[in-house]
C-alpha cells in the first residue's frame, strides 16, 4: 500500500473511544485521499439530515497519497464536514505541517464523530489517542494556543469564534487556515479546543520519486506564474489586473473596479509592508507574505482578504487590512465571510434596513465589530450567523452576495460569467476553488472572452474535475497554474496567445472539451507535461493514474459531494446568485442547464443513474 | 501628456511605477518607457491598457492628451 498511512482512524468523543476505521486498497484507488475520500466517508457515514452542530456530524481530516512523499507543495491535508454556515457539505484545505505531521503518525485521515461532555485538546500519537482536558485552554486565542502546545506536535486549533459556534469560524494550523464554511464552530460544538499528532512514520513509494519531484519544482520555479509573480506578490498580485478587469470586488459587488485599488495592490503590500515570503513547507512558489505589525511579525493578508476588506468596503488602508488580518486569525473567523457580512451590513445600514455604525468608507467601527462577532456580543450576534441570515431577517436579499449561504470571494463575476456559474453550482457553496476557478481564464492570465457562454461550462467541470483530484492527492491547487503554458503568458500580445484566447470560447473547442468531459479513463492514458499530477501519483502510488484516470477521479468526487448535497434536501433552485449579479450580468438559467447536460446531470440537477455507473457511485 | 503606470514585474526595471511621457500613440510610450529604464523592453511579454481597457494591437491605438497607459505582467492565483 504505497503512499499511503494505510490506517484511517475514527474517533468517538462521546464515548473517547477509538477503532481503525476500514478503508481498503480499491478505495485508496477510486476515491484517492483528501477531499474526495472525506466525501466518500461522510456519504457512507452521514445520515442525510444531521443538523451541522450535533453530535451525529462528523468531521474528516484527511491528508493525500503526495502527502509526506516529497512532492511539490503537497504537505496540505483537508477537512470535511455538515456546514453549520450552508447546513451542506463543506470541505476546507488547509497548509501549514499538521497534514504531513499526521500522515507520520501512521494515519491517512482521523473520523471524528459525536460529541465530548469535557472541552478536549485531543493528541493523536502513533499508536495511542489521548483525551486531554482542554479547561485551561478555552478562551484563548488561535496564536497563544498553539504556543502552549507541545512544540514539534502538528496543531490544529480553533480560537474564540469557533468556541462561540460563530458560524463562519475557521480551524487554524500554525498560520494557516481551513477557513470556510464553519468547521471552527463544529469543532467549538463538539468542544475540541485542539488537535495535535506526532509521529515519525515514513511514507514508502512504489517508485523513485525524487528525480521526477525534482524536475517538477524546477518547471514550478521557471514558470511565470508559480515562479515568479506568487513569490514576488502573492496572491495580492493579482488586485491590480482584477480591477482593470473589473472583477474586483467593489462596496458589495456593485461593482468590479475602485478608484483606490493602488493602495490596496500586491505592489504596494511589498514595498511597504513585506519582511520576507513565508509560505507552506515543501512548498517551492512560497506565496504567503510575513509582514510586521506592532513589532511582531505576522502573516500577511491574501488577496481575498485584501479584496474583501479593501475595495468591497471602500477602504484603502493596507494597515488597517493588515491588523484585521491578524486579529481574524486570533479570533479565529474566516476573512471572507466575515468581509461579506461587514459589506451586507454596511450597505443594510446605507439604505435604512438596519441602523448600525459600519458605513462603507468608514473604517472606524470595525476593530470593535470584529471582536463583537467573535463573542457574539450585541449585533455581533446576528452577524455571526452570516448573510442569508442577515438577509432573511432584516430585507436586502437581491443584494446579499452569498450562494447557499456562503459569503463569495472577491471575484466580481459579471465580467466574468464562467466564474458565477461556478459560484452558482459549487459544492462548497459561494467557493471560488470549487466553483472552478474560471476566472483564471476570463480574467487574470488568459484573456478568453469573460461574457461569452460559450465553453463556460465545459472549462468549468474540467477545471473543477482536475482541482478536485489534485486536491485529494494532498497538494496545493497552484501547482495546477503551471500547466498554463509559458508562451501564452509570456507573450499576452502575440497573435498565436490571441487565437487561443479566442479560439478558446468556439463551439468546435467546447465540442472537443465536453468530448473530453465524457470520455471514460480508459480513453485518456496520457500523461500530459504541464500536469505532472497524473505521474507523480503513478510513482508514488503504484495505481495507473494517468489524464483519464485523474480526471475521472475529480469528477467521482465533485458527484459524491452532490449526492450527499441532494440528501440534504439541495434543489435545483439553490443552485443560486443574487439578483445583483444576475441582473445584466450572469445569465446563469442557461448556463446552468448546460451545465447539468454536460455533468450528465438531469434537469432537476440530479446525477443521472447512467453518471453514477460510470463513476461506480 | 500621457500619464503611464507600471505594475508587476517590469517594475524591476523602474525607480517609480508612475511617469508621464509626450506620445500621440501606444507606440511612441512603449518606446519612451524602453528608453527610461535604459533596456530594451519586450511589450509582448506585458498586459497594456489603454484608460483601462486592454489594448488587442499595440501598433493601431493612437492617444490622446490625458489619457492613461496601464502596463500589466499576467497574474493567478488567489
Amino acid at each position: 500500500m504505497k503512499a499511503y498511512a494505510g490506517r484511517v482512524l475514527k474517533i468517538d468523543l462521546s464515548t473517547q473511544t477509538s477503532a481503525i476505521y476500514p478503508w481498503s486498497e480499491k478505495d485508496r484507488e477510486m476515491f484517492l485521499g483528501g477531499k474526495i475520500m472525506a466525501a466518500k466517508i461522510l456519504y457512507d457515514l452521514l445520515e442525510p439530515k444531521v443538523e451541522s452542530l450535533s453530535k451525529e456530524n462528523i468531521l474528516v481530516i484527511s491528508t493525500g497519497p503526495l502527502t509526506n512523499t516529497g512532492a511539490p507543495a503537497s504537505s496540505r491535508f483537508n477537512i470535511s464536514t455538515i456546514s453549520p454556515l450552508t447546513n451542506l457539505l463543506t470541505s476546507s484545505n488547509c497548509g501549514g505541517s499538521f497534514g504531513l505531521i499526521l500522515k507520520k503518525t501512521g494515519y491517512d485521515a482521523l473520523i471524528i464523530s459525536g460529541r465530548s461532555r469535557d472541552k478536549l485538546h485531543l493528541e493523536v500519537l502513533e499508536d495511542q489517542v489521548i483525551f486531554h482536558s482542554a479547561d485551561e485552554l478555552w478562551g484563548m486565542d488561535t496564536e497563544h494556543v498553539q504556543e502552549v502546545l507541545p512544540k514539534r506536535h502538528g496543531k490544529l486549533v480553533i480560537g474564540p469564534a469557533g468556541e462561540n459556534l460563530v458560524r463562519f469560524a475557521g480551524v487554524f494550523s500554525g498560520e494557516r487556515t481551513a477557513g470556510r464554511g464553519g468547521i471552527g464552530a463544529v469543532f467549538g460544538y463538539k468542544r475540541i479546543k485542539a488537535i495535535t499528532c506526532f509521529g515519525s512514520r515514513k511514507t514508502e513509494t512504489a517508485h523513485e520519486v525524487k528525480s521526477f519531484y525534482k524536475s517538477w519544482i524546477e518547471k514550478l520555479r521557471k514558470h511565470p506564474l508559480t515562479g515568479h509573480q506568487l513569490p514576488t506578490y502573492g496572491t495580492a498580485g493579482l488586485v491590480t489586473i482584477m480591477d482593470h478587469r473589473k472583477i474586483l470586488a467593489t462596496k458589495n459587488f456593485k461593482s468590479g473596479t475602485y478608484q483606490d485599488f493602488e493602495q490596496i495592490s500586491g505592489e504596494r503590500l511589498k514595498r511597504d509592508h513585506l519582511i520576507k515570503n513565508k509560505g507552506c513547507i515543501t512548498c517551492p512558489i512560497q506565496c504567503g507574505r510575513q509582514v510586521a505589525y506592532e513589532g511582531k511579525k505576522i502573516k500577511g493578508p491574501e488577496l481575498e482578504t485584501i479584496g474583501l476588506f479593501g475595495a468591497n468596503i471602500l477602504n484603502n488602508d493596507m494597515e488597517a487590512i493588515i491588523r484585521w488580518n491578524y486579529k481574524l486569525d486570533l479570533l479565529g473567523m474566516d476573512s471572507i465571510s466575515t468581509a461579506g457580512v461587514l459589506a451586507f451590513m454596511m450597505e443594510l445600514n446605507e439604505k435604512g434596513l438596519l441602523k448600525s455604525d459600519l458605513k462603507f468608507g468608514d473604517i472606524s467601527a470595525i476593530d470593535q465589530t470584529l471582536e463583537d462577532i467573535a463573542y457574539r456580543r450585541g449585533l455581533g450576534q446576528e452577524m455571526a450567523e452570516g448573510v442569508k441570515h442577515l438577509s432573511e431577517k432584516y430585507g436586502g436579499k437581491d443584494f446579499a452576495i452569498h450562494s447557499k449561504g456562503m459569503e463569495l470571494s472577491a471575484y466580481e463575476p459579471r465580467n466574468a460569467v464562467g466564474q458565477g456559474l461556478g459560484y452558482a453550482v459549487s459544492n462548497r457553496c459561494g467557493c471560488h476553488i470549487n466553483a472552478g476557478y474560471l476566472v483564471l481564464f476570463e480574467g487574470l492570465s488568459m484573456a478568453m472572452n469573460p461574457k461569452s457562454q460559450v465553453n463556460k461550462a465545459e472549462f468549468t467541470i474540467f477545471s473543477q474535475d482536475v482541482m478536485e483530484a489534485c486536491s485529494a492527492a494532498g497538494m496545493c491547487i497552484f501547482t495546477l497554474q503551471a500547466m498554463l503554458p509559458d508562451f501564452v503568458l509570456n507573450k499576452p500580445n502575440h497573435w498565436l496567445t490571441r487565437f487561443i484566447n479566442r479560439i478558446l470560447t468556439t463551439k468546435p473547442v467546447a465540442l472537443g472539451l465536453s468530448w473530453i468531459n465524457r470520455v471514460g479513463p480508459n480513453l485518456l492514458p496520457i500523461h500530459l507535461p504541464m500536469i505532472p499530477h497524473t505521474k507523480a501519483l503513478s510513482l508514488a502510488t503504484g495505481f495507473k493514474i494517468r489524464l483519464g484516470e485523474f480526471k475521472t477521479i475529480g469528477e467521482r468526487g465533485f458527484n459524491l459531494e452532490r449526492l450527499i448535497n441532494i440528501s440534504r434536501g439541495l434543489e435545483v433552485s439553490h443552485d443560486d446568485l443574487p439578483k445583483r449579479l444576475k441582473t445584466n450580468g450572469v445569465p446563469l438559467d442557461a448556463l446552468k442547464q448546460h451545465f447539468y447536460e454536460c455533468r450528465g446531470w438531469h434537469e432537476n440537477g440530479h446525477p443521472s443513474d447512467k453518471t453514477r455507473r460510470k463513476l461506480g457511485i | 501628456m500621457i500619464k503611464v503606470k507600471i505594475f508587476g514585474k517590469l517594475t524591476e526595471h523602474f525607480h517609480e511605477g508612475e511617469f508621464e511621457l509626450e506620445a500621440g500613440s501606444l507606440k511612441d510610450v512603449l518606446k519612451g518607457v524602453s528608453m527610461r529604464c535604459h533596456v530594451e523592453m519586450n511589450f509582448k511579454h506585458q498586459l497594456i491598457f489603454v484608460n483601462k481597457i486592454q489594448v488587442k494591437r499595440i501598433s493601431s491605438v493612437i492617444l490622446q492628451p490625458g489619457d492613461l497607459v496601464t502596463i500589466l505582467s499576467p497574474a493567478a492565483g488567489g
